[in-house]
């Protein structure tokens, strides 16, 4: 599975990308540190799995994750997008749920939640 | 005649029908049975026969009470028709049940003459019913609540008893699900109302069930702790199902102010100096608010005053973990929020209703203390005896919490532990402080000449009695060296050895093993004649000795019953001396090395496992902060000669002390300059380490790893500081005050400089201090 990683932070960025590449047939392609790049990373490199940080500072035109979102599934519908979330951050995963994310995934970021969302895409 | 005939044809065949489908029996006046039908035979499970002549009540079912008949009797007899469902008897034993109709027969003279009853057989309806009322009962009397709400969240009328006990309400039928469960709560009840709007436009299950996952699943109405689980029917409706978890929560929350009461009292007790300073600025400042307010012309400035030194407050109490004082000036700081542009009679009346209630939290925490630690343990600034069964009493409830932790707070309760264990610690120099004093008694005694004893020992090691029967037995050790080893003052003058003789005890940590070195300048041993004694007392054969090295054979004189003395002495004891070494050192599982020099000297090497190490690094990361402030104050006076933007100053990792231990001087400039200095808790360094350890990452990767990750924390740090740049008051201040010792802040303050702020990272928190702030004329 081809997944592309979707955070402003370097670090965040960096941990999810060393864990699913540590799990069996997840392979990261791609990252993006916005919305705007991660449209035109999706477009390039053609994904089947994007995790989407939820909040995250706009550009272009494009102000987060939400829209990154739905701009992706625009593009291609079965695109399995998973969002990236905090506590107290629940209407907006239920914007982005109703805007077609597939999943969403509370922070802090951990191996093995990763594994169950991958698990759970795999076919 | 042939239509005679037919209608009698027609009129059995009526009867027979009758007889086969009909249940139904005729009675004379007295009720003895007349008439049976085929249907009521079968039903029966009697014959013709057996019925005919029969008393009616032989179909009568124990269950039935006798008014039931008492009442069938009067209705009848009085030339109405009587209905009722009645359970009946067969003959086997069994019931069925039917609807009986009951009427007299009349003669032509309209007499009485007998009874007809006919009766339809409802036993399947009767067991049905049964069963529905079983079930009904069994789903009221769940101790879960079940309930269904529709589109518009309005409460269906089947629910479970349970429900009305937790929600405290007797009707639910038709009530707004959201207002009676959340209406405490504004913000859960928009999420949930949100939620359920997005559930109904959902185009498919997935999407419902994720939006499911995200309703609140927890709530607390007063006295009871719901939790909740939804889920969507076929119909449209969904079912909420409501457990009662009160006792679970208040469970938890025991646990957690037990957990909060421990680490106040930690905080306090390995503080007591700290904490007392604390308690009485704070009560100064207090008792000095009146004056301030009344010195003050302006409104606004003591407002600016008294936010800035209750935050600061809050954050040195909360270090202390004084949760009902830090809860308190949160209250009032949330107070302050809607307080602008007061007027000085408003800001009177605040002051006193404050400091009455915080005089009031401050006295409960105080209470907590005294009532643990001893009464007036805050009060001066004397040590405080505290019983040693407390300890034992602590570290047994501590073990207990230990046991029901969860693996977060086991972790926790564990540091906690140690530091529990840490007060009945005591450094090592402790229990070797009278040795000096021995061995210059001993010597005298002994006429021997020795320089006053060293004793050489790193005193972040601490240790708890239990090594105190060895560091005792160790007299047999300095026995033995001034005794056996150190020579006269004549003998050393013949050996050409300086005439005063020397004794050095070291004492060091090495890996996990605390070692202690007794070394004297002396004889050194004489193997030959250990040799010699131990044949003769049978310790060693002849034959062992061929594989005996020198070493080992030095070690016998740690035998029991060996002494190499011929005159034993009441110093030397009678050989038991090295032997109780032996003894301790076994049920310490440590172990001892000798190294012989004949002639010139000797030395011991005992060795035992040290299990505080983790108490070790902690007081080696507390000189780390030290470290720290010495490189930074460097750091800030070279930079106060020049002009500069953000930048940089320094990353350091420093290896020697522990791979997470990093930290970053960050300088900024514009209104003002300041100095950031950011350093990582272990637990952050821990997480980093972990990340690291399941990917075996090149040394070159992780350094750069490691800074890209204080970059990224300086990215925050210099947005949050910039804001602060942008107005114009002269002091800002981040959300916490933190970690550092009371007279650090004070001096900091002192010098216009403001400190301390925790980012919360998902690896754990990163301190960051404002090291200092110098106002700087804009240009």
């Amino acid at each position: 599975m081809k997944i592309m990683v979707v955070d402003d932070a370097v670090i965040i960025r960096h941990t999810i990308k060393k864990m699913f590449n540590e799990i069996e047939s997840c392979e990261v392609v791609c990252e993006a540190g916005n919305g705007y790049d991660a449209i035109e990373k999706f477009k390039q490199y053609k994904p089947d799995m994007v995790t989407m940080d939820i909040t995250m500072e706009g550009k272009n035109g494009v102000k987060n994750g939400i829209e990154a979102l739905e701009q992706i599934i625009k593009i291609e519908p079965k695109t399995i997008v998973v969002m990236l979330t905090s506590h107290g951050e629940e209407k907006l995963i239920m914007d982005a749920i109703s805007k077609g994310a597939k999943g969403y995934i509370l922070k802090p970021v951990k191996k093995e939640k990763l594994e169950k969302i991958a698990k759970q895409f795999q076919n | 005649m042939k239509k005679l005939e037919n209608r009698i044809i027609q009129q059995e065949k009526l009867i027979k029908v009758y007889s086969a489908n009909v249940i139904a029996t005729m009675t004379d006046k007295k009720g003895f049975i007349t008439y049976a039908s085929d249907a009521f035979i079968k039903i029966s499970g009697y014959s013709r026969d057996e019925l005919l002549g029969k008393p009616h009540n032989i179909v009568r079912h124990i269950d039935v009470s006798k008014d039931v008949f008492a009442d069938l009797w009067k209705t009848i007899k009085s030339g109405k028709t009587w209905v009722n469902e009645v359970k009946n008897r067969k003959k086997d034993g069994s019931s069925y049940w039917v609807i009986a109709t009951v009427s007299p027969d009349y003669d032509e003279n309209e007499n009485i003459i007998g009874y007809t009853s006919v009766r339809q057989d409802i036993t399947e309806k009767k067991k049905n019913e049964r069963l529905h009322d079983e079930l009904k009962t069994l789903f009221e009397n769940l101790p879960t609540g079940f309930l269904t709400i529709d589109k518009d969240l309005k409460i269906k009328p089947n629910y479970s008893n349970e429900c009305k006990r937790v929600l405290a309400c007797e009707k639910l039928e038709n009530l707004y699900f959201p207002d009676l469960v959340f209406g405490n709560d504004e913000v859960k009840k928009e999420l949930f109302e949100y939620g359920f709007a997005n559930i109904l436009n959902a185009s498919n299950d997935f999407s419902k069930e994720l939006l499911i996952s995200l309703l609140p699943k927890e709530h607390n109405l007063g006295d009871i702790w719901l939790a909740l689980k939804y889920n969507n029917l076929k119909n449209g409706n969904t079912l909420v199902v409501l457990y009662d978890i009160t006792s679970k929560k208040k469970m938890e929350s025991k646990i957690k102010y037990e957990q909060q009461m421990q680490k106040m009292i930690i905080a306090i007790a390995t503080h007591q100096h700290e904490a007392i300073n604390l308690k009485n600025s704070f009560l100064l400042f207090l008792d000095n608010m009146d004056l301030i307010v009344d010195q003050h012309k302006d409104c606004n400035d003591i407002f600016i005053y008294l936010k800035r030194e209750l935050h600061t407050f809050k954050g040195l109490f909360a270090q202390k973990e004084m949760v009902y004082l830090t809860n308190e000036i949160h209250e009032i700081e949330s107070v302050f929020q809607n307080f602008y542009n007061s007027d000085f009679l408003n800001l009177k009346s605040l002051c006193f209703n404050m400091k009455r209630s915080l005089k009031e939290a401050l006295k409960k925490d105080i209470e907590v203390i005294d009532n643990v630690l001893g009464k007036g343990y805050l009060e001066n600034e004397e040590f405080v005896k505290v019983e040693l069964s407390y300890f034992d009493k602590l570290s047994g409830e501590l073990n207990y919490m230990i046991d029901q932790a969860s693996s977060f707070n086991k972790e926790q309760l564990i540091q906690i532990q140690n530091k529990v264990n840490s007060f009945l610690q005591k450094p090592i120099s402790y229990y070797f402080h009278s040795y000096p004093n021995l061995v210059k008694n001993l010597a005298a005694d002994l006429g021997k000449e020795i320089e006053p004893l060293q004793i050489i020992c790193n005193d972040y090691i601490s240790v708890d009695k239990t090594y105190k029967p060895f560091f005792d037995s160790l007299v047999h050790v300095f026995r033995n060296s001034i005794d056996h080893g150190i020579e006269t003052p004549e003998q050393r003058d013949q050996k050409s050895k300086p005439i005063i003789g020397k004794i050095v005890c070291e004492i060091e940590l090495e890996k996990k093993n605390i070692i202690i070195k007794i070394s004297d300048d002396g004889n050194g041993l004489d193997i030959d004649k250990i040799l010699k004694k131990a044949l003769d007392k049978n310790i060693l054969t002849k034959k062992d000795l061929k594989n005996t090295e020198q070493n080992q054979i030095a070690k016998l004189i740690f035998e029991e019953e060996f002494t190499t003395n011929e005159n034993s002495n009441t110093l030397s004891g009678r050989g038991i001396g090295l032997s109780a070494v032996k003894y301790e050192i076994d049920r310490l599982n440590g172990n001892i090395q000798i190294i012989n020099n004949f002639e010139k000297g000797l030395k011991f090497i005992f060795s035992v496992p040290y299990p505080n190490i983790e108490n070790f690094m902690e007081l080696r990361s507390i000189s780390l902060e030290r470290v720290i402030l010495d490189e930074v104050e460097i750091v800030a006076k070279n930079l106060l000669e020049n002009d500069f933007e953000l930048e940089v100053q320094k990353v350091e990792i420093l290896e020697q002390w522990k791979i997470f231990d990093l930290f970053a001087i960050v300088s900024i400039s514009k209104q003002r300059d300041i100095y950031y200095l950011l350093s990582f808790e272990n637990g952050v360094g821990l997480r980093l380490l972990d990340f690291f350890l399941e990917n075996d990452e090149a040394q070159e990767e992780k350094a750069k790893f490691l800074y890209s990750l204080i970059g990224e924390v300086l990215n925050t740090v210099a947005g949050l500081l910039m804001t602060g740049f942008k107005c114009d008051e002269a002091d800002f201040y981040l959300s916490e005050i933190l970690a550092f010792d009371i007279s650090i802040i004070e001096s900091l303050r002192k010098n216009n400089s403001y400190c301390s702020h925790k980012i919360t990272t998902d690896y754990g928190d990163i301190v960051g201090t404002i090291i200092k702030i110098n106002k700087q004329e804009k240009k």
